[in-house]
Order: structure tokens, then sequence, then C-alpha cells
């Protein structure tokens, strides 16, 4: 789906003043329906990444792209960024329209596409978001989560088949954010490729792949178990287990062996249950 | 310095079709040197409040009282409440526009018309109590900085005004993990060394229960609970309806309790809930507590 091959981009900070790398040689793919976080200190490069892949960004050197097409080919440019929706942290600065629909109808209506079928994206985009009954509504009106929701709609209605979702939740308060990160995952279940950069570490357990960016360049990779099973390497790039795998890892040291691939909270709590069930013959004791 | 808010209203767009009461008569009182978090979902009425204390609002009704002043009054200067009332903003690195982090953070003193040598002090002490080092930061422009790094010396700009009562209105919003650790020790030891009051705004459940000596939880307008976090956090179910929700180690808790799990109160920490669960489960630091 996207290929990324040895992407340098630097920043330029007037003429002649320091060149400014914020991504110094970062090659991955993204398969296809997979859903993949990307976490990493502030200034690792994990936005201009982000930004990278659809265009927004070009690279300083090496290639990036999406379904086959390049994306420092302008004549491919409708085709990248029609494939490439994005998702940003301010869901205000992301609302354009006084009511719900017609805001998720803004990006479709620019493409030319016609009524009919405009109406039925809107119809589909905002079902995807749960937000069909709110169509009439003035985005004002609306809470942090139900306005991100909108901002998502707005994407889904352009059908890309990859949404980047950059700290889509950094702004949201807990309801909020259990909101947007429940449907990340119900849009991935539908077919659509994510990529979620986000500072939370919880939100990152369900991904199929965790890469940790540093310093422009990719520290560690792998699913959530493998990745999270490297404390130190963690709290070194400025980042922290989740809290499930923080306590698991606790249990541990006090001489309990929890197994390594419990990563929230559900499941930590099941196997507490099943493990207490357990051992209540020698509690009596 | 003590607070004291009675009956405090806000109505915003008063008289128009789309009024809406921000305030509802909220009364509470906050002592001298207390650490005090506010929690409530999205337009629970949290930044409305606060952004009375300083008195960039005010209020349609109610009277507010900061230490001996009664900032409603309108007789009452705004400069002087403003020197003693420090508020940091969502996102305050957006503020930041000196060439250098020392002119950025001197601009607050300078404001005040202080001597020279007492700007310089006050700059050089606001740097060490939000973890800045001078020499390495002070002629730096604050652009190049990262981002927990400019955060710091937008709140370094604030503290150089030497506030009796800090507000922070979620100031690890968009931090690393590792950031968001160094801003809330920061606050932690700036509270220490100052002795200022400090009200801190949060969505953060686990960071206000290990922090705060007291919580008031807003909703539709109104304080509906205050208390200490482990008083305030047992209400789980209320808790939940209206949005909120328990620290990681309580829930955890609780959920097992549900399950039959004897009860363990209200965690607020990973430790706790590992020292819990050891118990529990019969691990190695419960035998050694047993043998005593």
């Amino acid at each position: 789906m996207i290929r990324i091959e040895n992407l340098v981009y630097t920043y330029r900070h007037g003429e002649d003043t320091d060149v400014i790398p914020a991504l110094c040689g970062v090659s991955l793919s993204v398969e296809k329906g997979s859903f993949t976080s990307v976490i990493g200190r502030n200034g690792s490069g994990k936005s201009t990444l982000a930004k990278s892949i659809n265009a927004l960004v070009l690279p300083t050197e090496g290639r990036v792209f999406v379904e086959g097409f390049d994306t420092q080919d302008e004549s491919a440019l409708w085709e990248v960024r029609q494939r490439v929706g994005m998702v940003f942290q301010n869901p205000d600065n992301q609302l354009v329209s006084a009511v719900v629909e017609d805001d998720v109808a803004f990006g479709p209506e620019n493409l030319g596409v016609d009524p009919d079928e405009i109406r039925k994206r809107i119809r589909f985009a905002l079902d995807s978001v749960d937000m069909y009954e709110h169509r009439k509504m003035a985005p004002h009106l609306l809470s942090g989560g139900q306005k991100q929701r909108i901002a998502i709609a707005g994407v889904i209605a352009m059908r890309p088949d990859v949404i980047i979702f950059d700290e889509p939740t950094a702004m949201l308060d807990p309801g909020g954010r259990q909101e947007v990160l429940d449907i990340m995952h119900s849009l991935n279940e539908e077919g659509i490729t994510v990529v979620l950069i986000t500072h939370f570490m919880e939100e990152t357990v369900k991904s199929d792949r965790i890469i940790i960016m540093d310093n422009g360049r990719i520290a560690l990779e792998g699913t959530p178990v493998e990745v999270f099973s490297h404390p130190a390497e963690i709290e070194a790039l400025g980042l922290k287990l989740p809290f499930a795998v923080e306590v698991a890892a606790g249990l541990r040291r006090n001489g309990i062996d929890v197994p390594e691939d419990i990563l929230d909270t559900e499941e930590l709590t099941q196997y507490i249950l099943q493990r207490a069930a357990r051992s209540e013959p020698a509690a009596v004791h | 310095m003590s607070i004291t808010v009675e009956q405090l209203t806000h109505v915003y767009n008063s008289g128009l079709a789309y009024e809406t009461k921000a305030l509802d008569e909220v009364s509470f009182s906050v002592e001298s040197g207390e650490f005090v978090a506010i929690i409530g979902h999205t337009g629970s009425g949290k930044s409305t409040l606060i952004q009375h204390l300083n008195g960039i609002l005010k209020p349609t009704s109610g009277t507010i009282r900061i230490g001996e002043t009664e900032i409603t009054d309108k007789k009452t200067k705004m400069v002087d409440v403003r020197k003693r009332v420090g508020l940091v903003f969502q996102y305050p690195e957006y503020q930041l526009f000196e060439e250098t982090v020392q002119e950025d953070v001197a601009f607050g003193p300078k404001n005040l018309g202080l001597e020279k040598d007492e700007i310089d002090a006050r700059v050089r002490r606001s740097l060490s109590l939000v973890g800045l080092d001078y020499e390495q930061f002070a002629q730096r422009s604050p652009f190049e900085l990262s981002g927990g790094q400019k955060r710091r010396v937008a709140i370094a700009g604030v503290i150089a005004m030497e506030p009796e009562l800090l507000i922070l209105d979620e100031p690890t919003a968009g931090l690393d993990p590792g950031s968001h650790l160094e801003v809330l020790d920061m606050v932690t030891s700036i509270r220490e060394r100052t002795g200022c009051t400090v009200i801190l705004v949060s969505h953060n459940m686990n960071d206000v229960a290990q922090m705060a000596d007291r919580i008031f939880i807003m909703d539709s307008g109104r304080i509906v609970r205050s208390g200490p976090p482990r008083e305030v956090f047992k209400e789980r179910d209320y808790l939940k309806s209206i949005g909120l929700g328990l620290p990681q180690a309580a829930e955890v808790a609780a959920v097992l309790e549900e399950a039959g799990m004897p009860a363990a109160g209200v965690l607020v920490s990973s430790q706790e809930l590992v020292t819990y669960l050891t118990a529990q489960l019969g691990g190695a630091a419960t035998q050694g507590e047993a043998e005593r």
C-alpha cells in the first residue's frame, strides 16, 4: 500500500542558516488493511513522516510510493491525495461549514462528485462515525469527540484507502478519546489502512505494528508485544509502557509469572481472575 | 494565597437564543498552599472558571476573593491581580515570541517596571524552577527547542511574575510521555520551592489522583463533587454517568472487586496495584510480609 525508501527530509530555516534534518533515512512499508501506530518523543519526525505519505511534504532524498504512485510525481498528486486522507489534532481547525452534513460534503463537492453520489457518501461517512442523527447540527455545538468524528467523516467521504491520524485524541477528554479510538478500529475492520500517530501508549496496544521514531530514524519496530518487551529502550526514547504492561512487569518482579502478551487492562484483569480462581484452595489453607 | 468564590455565575451570549450558562452558582474555597485539580468533560466549565480567577472573564454574578482582594469589586486594579495570579493556558508555547529564551522570560517582569538586576535574577530563578540550565538555554531561540522545552520556557515566563497562585490548564496536552512526566515533576517542584497555591486542570485521572490534595469535579457549569482523590474516586458509577473514569489502577481494582475479589480501596498508582495484586496472588512480596 505504502512504500517508503530511504526517506530524508530537511527543514530549511532562512537561506544560509542551519539545515535541520527531520527525517534521516527512513525505510518502511505499510500493508493494505493494517493498523500501524507511530510513536516517539516530540520532534522525533513522526508528523513529517505522516505528511510525506500524502505529499504535504516532499522528500529531500528518497522516495515515497502510495499504491505505486510516486508522491514526487506532480501528475500523480491527485491519485495520492485521493487515496490518503489525514485527520489532525485539533478538530476546530478542520471543520469549515456551519452544518455537519455540509462539512462532510465539502471534500466530494470539490472533487465535482455527482449530487446523488454525494448524498450517499454523506450517509455512509456519517454512519461510519455514528453521527448521522447529528447531520443537521452546527459543529460548534458538538463535544470535542463528536467534532473529531465529523472531521473523520469528512475524510471518509473522500473514500480514501488509507487514513493517517496525527494525534487525533490529544485535545480530547477521556470519553472523546475512547470514541475516536473505537472509530479508528472500526474503520480498520472495514478495510481502511490506518496509520496512527499518538502519545498515548494505551492507544497502540491493538495495532498490528508499532514504529518508534527517534531523531528522524526508526528506533524500534515490531508488534506491540515485541516493542513493549523492551522497557529500558522505551524509557530512553522518552516513552513509557502502557499501564497494564507496567503492572505486569511489577508482578513478575514479585515472582508472579504473568504472561508476556498482556497489553491492556482487560487482558490483565482476565488473567488475574483466572489465576485467583486456580489458587483459591491454596488461599483457604 | 487563598481563594474564596461565592455564587459565581457566568452566562455566555446573554439574551440571545443560544444563551448558555457556563457557570451556575459555583461556590468553593481553596486554602493557601493547597494543590487543587479540576476535572470534567469538555464543556463542563473548567476553562471558564479558571479564567475568572485572574479576571480575564467577568462574572455575570457572584464574588471572587483572591487573598484579601475582592477581584470582582470594580475598584480593584486588575494589574495587581494578574501580578499575583499566574495563568498558564493550553499550548502556552504558541505564545512564545521573543528572539531568545532570556528575553521571552524577561518580558513579564520588564513590564512590571523592575530593575534590570531584579529582572535578570528572576529569569535565572524561573529557568532553574522549570529545569532549564541558564547558561545552556538563555541565548537560544525558543523556536529551536523541543516541544517539552518550549512549554517549559512558556511556563517560566509565567513563573517569572512570581505568582502566589499558579493555574495550569492541561499543561501536558500534546507532550510525549517523557516530557509529560517532566512537566508534572516541574509543577511539584515549583510548588515545593515557592509555596504557591496550585490549580491544575487535567483530563488525566492518574495524574490528578497522585498529585492533588483535593479534586473538584465539574459538570454542566457546577462543581458536583469535591474532596481528596481517594474520596471522589469512590463513586465509579456516578463518574461514568458524567463522562469521567477512574485512575487506571482504581478501575482495575474495581473490576476485580465486582468479580468477587476483596476490595482494594481507591488505588492511585501502578505500584499500589502491584502491591495489592501481589498480596492477592501470593507473590514473593506478600510471603515476606507474612513471615514478619
